[in-house]
């Protein structure tokens, strides 16, 4: 069983504090009502360097690992989970050009990260889903450059505040099977023909910005590739392993926090001349909610380990994504059931919790596709 | 099992069915939008005489049996739930107190103006402190002269911004409380001292309100005491048969919204098939279909049955309760499943399937919340076991 060591034990409680200071209430009720992006928050944010805590120092990172990231992300979403998810996911992606960027890619792009001066949007899913078959976007080499065409759905972060977006492409369109063919290009967000629109209303994470991305005609210089050509799928596939894993921590988070806040109202709330919690019914759900959450913590921060001692494995990703997802919606939703009529209401989170925390559950892969790549780590396919 | 309805009602339901989805659908996204019902809508529904079902025939309803009533609630939850909302409370818990206990005159005064639509009605229970445990209510009335003056603060009304008339719950005696000292007034909006707060923020039904209501010295006449003067200090036993029925519409409401969803999921099936994906692919998907549909068979069985047996005179107190559970907890499930079919479409509100899930959360909740209800059921089994 590990341990945080002290270095990680400082930062969580760098986290809890910054939580405590910059994620009260007062601070963050018009964000949350107007659905807006906690800007100010997320510059804080970098003064801490919690953006950039796994990138080496020369991006202007703090050089540490998955489980530091781990921590922050957990802290972060258990003090709010609509800020939390925000933050954790402001470098969306940047994990991409971390591992295959060009030396350039990076200078130029992981600092700006860090510093919260951009935030960085991954460009995959298509209406016709998001299995490799689905993606229509094309990016065809034209002299020294790249043509892009082609529409993307429910891009994260897409808005005034992204500077790039990072495109799944086929860039072989002749390729003998459809996840052959798919390439990463890096877009940035100023170039002619990238057309934004917002997804409309939805269900959680209300102020992450989300929208629908049209490329049109979009040229890009051939250096822009990411990584290696017509590998974009291998190479997206590794990073969304690391992906649900930050999902993971974000429900384990928002699981934390419903719960931290539908303890609190039982054993304030009376009814029937008693507290709710000296229910028996109401200390079983507790104890279930509490037990589902320390499975979730356990299988979140092996796969962490795993990734930042050599031995990263897309099965404990999976495994840690679906049951901490599963149980943030799980323990969220008998928040609200103990809350009652308050749990209904806005002003009592913890019914945005739930809403945010579905909407982790169905990003990064939904559970049916978490069940598939569990299920090919079983029989030793990648 | 025959579950008989009249032609009439036949005829009518095909008219409700029409509008619904020729007319209530493209309204639906705008109902989310703007969180109000468009009056044109409700004129129509007004004019088929929806918000008088259960009301006799003499006093201008269309007198429904339970069983009708039940299954007009399944199909107006089906575009979308704020409008069920809005009829469903003022055809239930706001009205049928008088229905049950009125004297004639109370009948003759109101029921017609209800039936008819022109008064909306909503049920004032719920306190800040009195929510699960409705017997620590602390909303007071006393008789002052012809008067009984009403001081207190109920929450969560629905209805409260657009009722005309309150059946509102208050102690009048603080010794016996809820048995033998608390009463059920006939409050109407004008009547002075009486105050609607503004209206509460909620995770879903946003076409419909619920609200604070505040009552300072409102002087209510004595002959509002819901049944006369008789029913003074019986108003709790009234508030619990009111709440009895109104755990059927809950169930019909599950049902309506779970049956549409059902059918949303049923075509992207569809629409993934076309795209490629083969039927192995999908298989856990179809088996969610079956799941879907064998709960929505169960719920309905459950509802037509406790409809068909209250018609014909019975208890269905335990019944409305089972199905209270069952079908809310459906709701929820099959919501969540849906959401799942639909992957990241399913999470944009226009893709319907969210606001779903949204709206029928409240289902678990109000209405006595389904941790009641297994008291309920629970307490009945064991009285059963002790006594028989």
């Amino acid at each position: 069983m590990f341990q945080f060591n002290a270095m990680q034990r400082q930062i969580k409680k760098a986290v809890v504090d910054f939580v405590r200071g910059e994620l009260k209430k007062e601070n963050i009720d018009d964000l949350i009502r107007e659905n807006r992006y906690p800007e100010s928050i997320w510059k804080k944010s970098s003064d801490l360097g919690f953006p950039g805590i796994a990138f080496p120092e020369k991006y202007e990172g703090e050089g540490l690992g998955t489980i530091e990231k781990t921590i922050i992300a957990e802290e972060l979403c258990k003090g709010d989970a609509s800020i939390g998810a925000c933050l954790t996911q402001a470098g969306y992606g940047a994990d991409i050009l971390l591992q295959y960027g060009s030396q350039k890619q990076k200078e130029t792009w992981l600092p700006k990260i860090a510093n919260a001066r951009t935030l960085s949007s991954v460009a995959a899913a298509e209406a016709g889903g998001t299995g490799p078959s689905a993606i229509e976007t094309r990016a065809v080499k034209d002299g020294d450059q790249w043509a892009i065409d082609g529409h993307k759905t429910y891009v994260r972060n897409a808005g005034p505040l992204a500077g790039i977006y990072i495109v799944l492409c086929r860039t072989d369109a002749d390729a003998d099977a459809p996840e052959k063919g798919l390439s990463m290009i890096l877009v940035e967000a100023e170039r002619s023909g990238v057309q934004l629109s917002d997804s409309g209303a939805r269900l959680g994470q209300r102020q992450v910005p989300v929208g629908e991305v049209r490329f049109e005609s979009v040229r890009v210089p051939l250096a822009n590739l990411i990584g290696k050509e017509n590998r974009g799928l291998r190479q997206f596939n590794a990073f969304m392993d690391h992906a649900r894993l930050m999902s993971a921590a974000q429900s384990l988070g928002m699981a934390r926090g419903a719960f931290e806040r539908a303890f609190a109202y039982v054993r304030e709330r009376e009814q029937f001349k008693r507290k709710i919690v000296d229910f028996q019914v109401t200390r079983h759900k507790l104890a279930d909610m509490a037990t589902e959450i320390e499975a979730a913590r356990l299988l979140t921060y092996q796969a962490a380990w795993a990734i930042d001692n050599g031995s990263a494995d897309a099965r404990m990703c999976a495994m840690a994504k679906l049951h901490a997802a599963r149980t943030a919606v799980a323990v969220s939703d008998e928040a609200i059931q103990l809350l009652g009529g308050y749990g209904y209401m806005q002003e009592y989170d913890v019914e945005r919790f739930f809403r945010d925390s579905k909407t982790a559950d169905i990003l990064d892969g939904n559970r049916h596709t978490q069940k598939d790549l569990i299920f090919q780590a079983l029989i030793g396919k990648k | 099992m025959n579950y008989h309805v009249s032609d009439a009602y036949t005829a009518l339901r095909g008219t409700i069915r029409d509008l619904m989805e020729n007319e209530m659908e493209p309204l639906s996204m705008q109902i989310e939008r703007n969180g109000e019902i468009p009056e044109a809508i409700l004129d129509r529904l007004r004019k088929l005489g929806l918000f008088g079902m259960p009301i006799p025939r003499e006093y201008g309803g269309l007198g429904l049996t339970t069983l009708e009533e039940v299954m007009t609630y399944e199909l107006l939850t089906w575009t979308n739930a704020s409008i069920r909302s809005r009829i469903g409370t003022s055809n239930g818990i706001g009205s049928v107190g008088i229905l049950y206990d009125g004297t004639d005159a109370q009948k003759r005064k109101y029921l017609p103006r209800i039936a008819s639509g022109e008064w909306t009605t909503a049920f004032a229970l719920t306190e800040p402190d009195a929510g699960s445990d409705a017997a620590s209510i602390r909303t007071s009335a006393v008789l002052e002269g012809d008067c009984w003056i009403l001081n207190g603060t109920k929450q969560f009304i629905t209805n409260a911004d657009c009722a005309q008339l309150f059946t509102t719950i208050a102690v009048t005696d603080e010794v016996k409380r809820a048995r033998g000292g608390v009463t059920a007034f006939i409050v109407e909006k004008e009547m002075p001292g009486l105050v609607v707060g503004p209206a509460d923020v909620k995770m879903g039904l946003r076409g419909s309100h619920t609200h604070e209501l505040i009552f300072t010295n409102c002087r209510i006449p004595k002959e509002n005491v819901i049944g006369g003067e008789s029913m003074v200090g019986k108003g709790f036993h009234t508030a619990m048969r009111v709440l009895d029925k109104g755990r059927l519409s809950m169930g019909a409401c599950a049902l309506g919204g779970s049956q549409r969803i059902l059918e949303l999921c049923i075509d992207r099936v569809h629409q993934r098939m076309d795209r490629g994906e083969t039927a192995n692919d999908l298989q856990s998907a179809n088996f969610d279909l079956a799941d879907m549909a064998i709960q929505i068979h169960a719920a309905r069985q459950m509802l037509y049955h406790a409809a068909v047996k209250r018609d014909q005179g019975e208890n269905v107190t335990h019944e409305a309760s089972m199905l209270k559970v069952f079908a809310t907890e459906m709701a929820s499930k099959i919501a969540g499943k849906a959401l799942d079919l639909f992957e990241t479409d399913g999470l944009l509100t226009r893709h319907l399937i969210e606001m779903y899930l949204r709206d029928s959360r409240l289902y678990r909740i109000y209405e006595g919340t389904n941790e009641i209800q297994r008291l309920i059921i629970s307490r009945s089994l064991l009285n059963r076991k002790k006594t028989g």
